[in-house]
């Protein structure tokens, strides 16, 4: 799966670049910049699933992913 | 040493077969080139074979046309033929292994599936040592031998993440058994080192990736890892990639001011893909030979 694909399967937003996330009234989490697709996914995975217990435990109302070329970085607002 | 092949001077020619004789290049003497004529019809009788051979290549190149029917232009290709889809697993209930289980452990023995000739059978945490101990000793079954411990985490699952699987083999019988327990990293489950001592090993493996305690394990701690690493490597929340952490801020020295500046140009420039300073710095540190992993008490 690709990390659009894993931010579509857990309901988290796509954004493009950190400042549209900031924009949007999110919050930068952790960053991971992987060297080649499978480990691109595999990040965006952990990023992911920690961000999603976040919000199950209530302590984000929405979740998001910044996909870049080189870098993942998971995103969440309160 | 010559060899015999040599030729001396004032030694014999050699002759052609038809008797003329040949210099030792191999080219033919000014006396064995034959007249213009003969070679006008040399060329000729070649010339004709070669038209001979082209003619029959046509016609079984129109034959072969003839046989295929010509596809319209445009016209769509022929649907490609979908592959058999490979076997599924079947429900194993009638199998005598879980008919036996079923009959002494009742409701601890949940589904059973067979795949491929493997069978699986969904064992509850609780009696997981019962259940194991009896394959081990019944003379019907006896898996004396624990062939792997191992683990699955499936993070959607949230009252029961994980899933630790025991693969039995019987070498009387010749047969295997998989069974599979559903836990969580809190609770665990029993460790089967009394009934397997092979199983020692084996747990303190899944408890170093997964983070899975065995309750009444002689010795649980890591067993790849350093012993002071935070978080579970196979679990499905813990990238692939190296990732700086707390160990790797107390063991590895950090990066310079001037290898992060150089680290990003070459990001800049797309030639960073293959490795990261970082890993670069551990292969070094590996190669000199320093202690870099804190001693194992």
């Amino acid at each position: 799966m690709t990390p659009k694909e894993i931010a579509a399967r857990y309901d988290a937003k796509v954004f493009d670049t950190p400042a549209a996330a900031l924009e949007a009234g999110f919050v930068l989490t952790e960053t991971a910049e992987p060297r080649n697709v499978w480990n691109k996914a595999s990040a965006a995975s952990a990023i992911v699933l920690k961000l999603v217990d976040k919000k199950s435990r209530g302590e984000a109302e929405e979740i998001g992913l910044v996909v870049e070329s080189w870098r993942v970085t998971g995103c969440y607002k309160e | 040493m010559m060899s015999d092949d040599t030729k001396q001077p004032g030694s014999e020619e050699p002759m052609r077969p038809d008797g003329s004789p040949a210099d030792s290049s191999g080219t033919p003497s000014p006396s064995a080139i034959p007249p213009a004529g003969e070679l006008a019809g040399a060329d000729a009788e070649k010339a004709a074979m070669v038209e001979q051979a082209k003619s029959r290549v046509a016609a079984i190149k129109e034959s072969l046309a003839a046989e295929k029917p010509a596809a319209a232009p445009g016209a769509p290709k022929p649907p490609v033929k979908k592959k058999e889809e490979g076997p599924k697993p079947t429900d194993a209930a009638n199998h005598p292994l879980v008919k036996k289980l079923k009959k002494e452990f009742g409701e601890a023995i949940g589904e059973a599936q067979e795949f491929i000739g493997q069978l699986s059978v969904r064992v509850t945490r609780e009696q997981i040592i019962d259940v194991c101990g009896f394959l081990r000793d019944d003379t019907e079954t006896q898996f004396n031998y624990l062939s792997d411990v191992t683990c699955v985490h499936y993070p959607e699952q949230v009252e029961a993440p994980f899933e630790m699987v025991y693969n039995l083999f019987s070498i009387p019988r010749n047969e295997r058994v998989r069974l599979k327990v559903k836990t969580d990293d809190k609770a665990g489950v029993e460790s089967v080192t009394s009934v397997w001592p092979a199983a020692n090993w084996l747990e303190r493996e899944v408890y170093d990736l997964f983070g899975i305690p065995f309750a009444g394990h002689p010795d649980l701690r890591r067993l790849l890892l350093p012993a002071d690493w935070e978080g579970y490597p196979l679990r499905k929340d813990y990238p692939l990639e190296f990732i700086e952490n707390a160990w790797t801020e107390r063991h590895l020295p950090e990066m310079t001011e001037v290898q992060m500046e150089q680290l990003n140009q070459r990001r800049g420039y797309g030639l960073e893909i293959l490795s990261v300073p970082q890993e670069r710095m551990m292969r070094d540190i590996f190669r000199g030979g320093k202690e870099v992993m804190p001693k194992d008490k």
